[in-house]
């Protein structure tokens, strides 16, 4: 029995490599990804000079015009309003997200065994707040910011619910699936004792949840900080227009400077979550 | 039962909650949470919208008006949707920019994935360090800080390469490279590596460590204790996470494409450009199914890895 089961394992595991790396092959193939294209000279010219100058990030604008905002001031500038979009994004995003993840999450569900007509209720608000979520994530947040941006123009608050859509679905998707795979034995035992359904969801399961909740929406910052730099890209003026800007005129130097206030910022980040985790834990 | 003992447990309650421990962390957290939040909302340079309400809605009404399918507007007949429809993805495109899209996903994520494995056991707490899964190596002084000097770095670099959006680095790489698929792989590859790396690691720091702890008492290495014990150990968990990085990889290879090698995300930059937005919108509607199609196969595949466990 043993041998059998381990062999079927290695089989498995065997399989699973296999196909991972003839998908990989074929798609290089379909790309035309060819190695030796990566190696020419101009090429490896062009990445030399761009990674010598991450050893010495720009302090001042490499081509100083006189009269300019100081480099460094523009760049708290960028900073301040990266964080602030993302800032804003999940302030939208998560009370959204927390809201659908309730109504397509069945975890704080009554016993339905005695009342059809909410049953059928329940379960199709389930499926419609599912729905809903899948929609409002299937679509990139860039792709929502072009729509929006086609269909009224360009403007910051289009552009923070063009991320905030997305992300509550997200935020939503991963919200439910927590919250249903959770352990449920407190709140069993509150339900055994005579507590209400909802009572018990809100006593029993959501402070075991808090911590995977909070580290989930930690990482879900850490992306809409990303997510800000890359809508510097269609206008916003946060820490990616500036990377566009000085992209154009080959600063390779001010460009390391802004990749570095990403690190910081998403180091910042992490460190705060790491230390709510930690406090969190029971 | 008498009334003191009710009493008793009363006092008891506000005995504990006087006892319970005060995080202050999560209080000021809180604290700083709800500040950053009003700074965001109130500082006031951020609504400058270069529209007014007018041309808002202007615009609005001709999008909407744009946006039912051509043949559709001209015929008022939904039965002419179908024929647009297999005409776009022939002859629009739309069909090998669907395949480009997972192919940049598959490569990226399989390239992403196979540098992690070869760096991710640097970054493993219990592993590059003097004392590997708890048996002391014998290294001191020097050799002990460069083995924890290795650790440090190497999960400084899978952090950095994370914080770097793939958007971004697509950009800066289509600047180096050219317009080749290659700077869009990379840029996919450069971000996951970060991720899978860090997640990776996890995994190894919490795989059951007898094994790897017999590799290293019969006089195995690391290297050994890896390849040996902790990666066969942990292989499900780190493929439940490949397959969930290479979802994420087809929803940002839809968007990538907007940066110049045909993909979706081209196509939709194209039909903007040309205000052709019924097409827009269809192109939109075709990389939602992909995405959500890239879901299912990736929720299916680990759900069959879970099974076999």
């Amino acid at each position: 029995m043993g041998a059998t089961t381990s062999q079927r394992y290695l089989g498995s595991r065997r399989a699973t490599l296999l196909g991972i790396a003839l998908a990989a092959i074929i798609s290089c193939w379909a790309l035309g990804l060819n190695p030796l294209r990566l190696f020419n000279n101009n090429n490896l010219r062009l990445a030399g000079e761009f990674i010598l100058a991450a050893f010495h990030p720009a302090l001042d604008y490499q081509d100083p015009i006189d009269g300019a905002e100081p480099f460094l001031l523009t760049v708290i500038n960028a900073t301040l309003r990266t964080l602030r979009f993302a800032i804003l994004a999940m302030s939208v995003a998560v009370p959204c997200g927390a809201i659908l993840a309730f109504l397509g999450s069945s975890a704080w569900w009554p016993n339905l065994h005695h009342h059809r007509f909410l049953g059928i209720f329940l379960r199709s608000l389930y499926f419609i707040s599912r729905t809903v979520m899948a929609f409002a994530r299937s679509i990139h947040e860039l792709i929502w910011g072009l729509l929006f941006i086609t269909a009224i123009g360009l403007s910051t608050d289009a552009a923070i619910i063009a991320v905030a859509i997305p992300y509550s679905g997200i935020l939503a998707k991963i919200y439910a699936e927590m919250l249903e795979e959770h352990s449920k034995e407190a709140q069993l035992a509150l339900r055994a004792i005579g507590a209400g359904s909802i009572v018990a969801f809100i006593i029993g399961l959501l402070p075991r949840a808090l911590p995977d909740l909070a580290t989930y929406t930690f990482y879900r910052l850490e992306c809409a900080v990303r997510t800000a730099a890359v809508f510097g890209f269609v206008g916003i003026e946060t820490v990616g227009y500036r990377i566009k800007l000085a992209s154009d005129e080959f600063h390779y130097r001010e460009i390391w400077t802004y990749l570095y206030v990403l690190f910081a910022l998403i180091i910042l980040i992490e460190w705060w979550a790491g230390a709510i985790r930690q406090r969190l834990k029971p | 039962m008498p009334a003191h003992s009710t009493e008793g447990n009363y006092l008891r309650i506000i005995e504990l909650r006087r006892a319970r421990s005060r995080p202050w962390v999560l209080y000021s957290s809180l604290l700083i949470t709800a500040a950053l939040a009003a700074w965001a909302w109130t500082a006031d340079d951020l609504y400058q919208s270069v529209l007014s309400a007018g041309q808002r809605s202007a615009n609005l009404e001709r999008f909407l008006g744009k946006i039912t399918p051509a043949a559709v507007r001209d015929s008022g007949d939904w039965s002419e949707f179908a024929p647009w429809a297999i005409k776009l993805l022939h002859e629009g495109e739309a069909l090998k920019a669907v395949g480009i899209t997972f192919a940049l996903a598959t490569a990226a994520a399989a390239l992403s994935g196979f540098l992690a494995l070869l760096f991710l056991p640097a970054a493993a707490r219990n592993l590059t360090t003097p004392n590997p899964l708890g048996i002391t190596s014998g290294h001191r002084g020097i050799a002990a800080g460069l083995w924890i000097v290795l650790n440090k770095i190497s999960r400084l670099i899978f952090v950095f390469t994370r914080s770097l959006p793939e958007y971004v680095l697509g950009f800066l790489l289509i600047s180096i490279l050219g317009p080749d698929p290659w700077a869009l792989v990379l840029a996919l590859a450069i971000h996951n590596f970060g991720i899978l790396g860090r997640l990776g690691a996890e995994v190894i720091e919490n795989a059951p460590p007898e094994p790897a702890q017999t590799v290293i008492a019969q006089g195995g290495g690391r290297l050994g204790a890896y390849l040996a014990a902790l990666l066969p150990e942990s292989f499900n968990r780190m493929v439940v996470y490949f397959f969930y990085r290479w979802e994420t990889c087809v929803r940002e290879a839809t968007v990538l494409g907007m940066l110049g090698v045909v993909s979706l995300g081209y196509l939709i930059t194209n039909a903007k450009a040309g205000r052709a937005f019924d097409q827009m919108v269809f192109f939109v509607l075709l990389g939602a199914l992909i995405v959500l199609a890239g879901d299912l196969l990736s929720l299916l595949v680990r759900r069959w890895l879970r099974f076999e466990r």
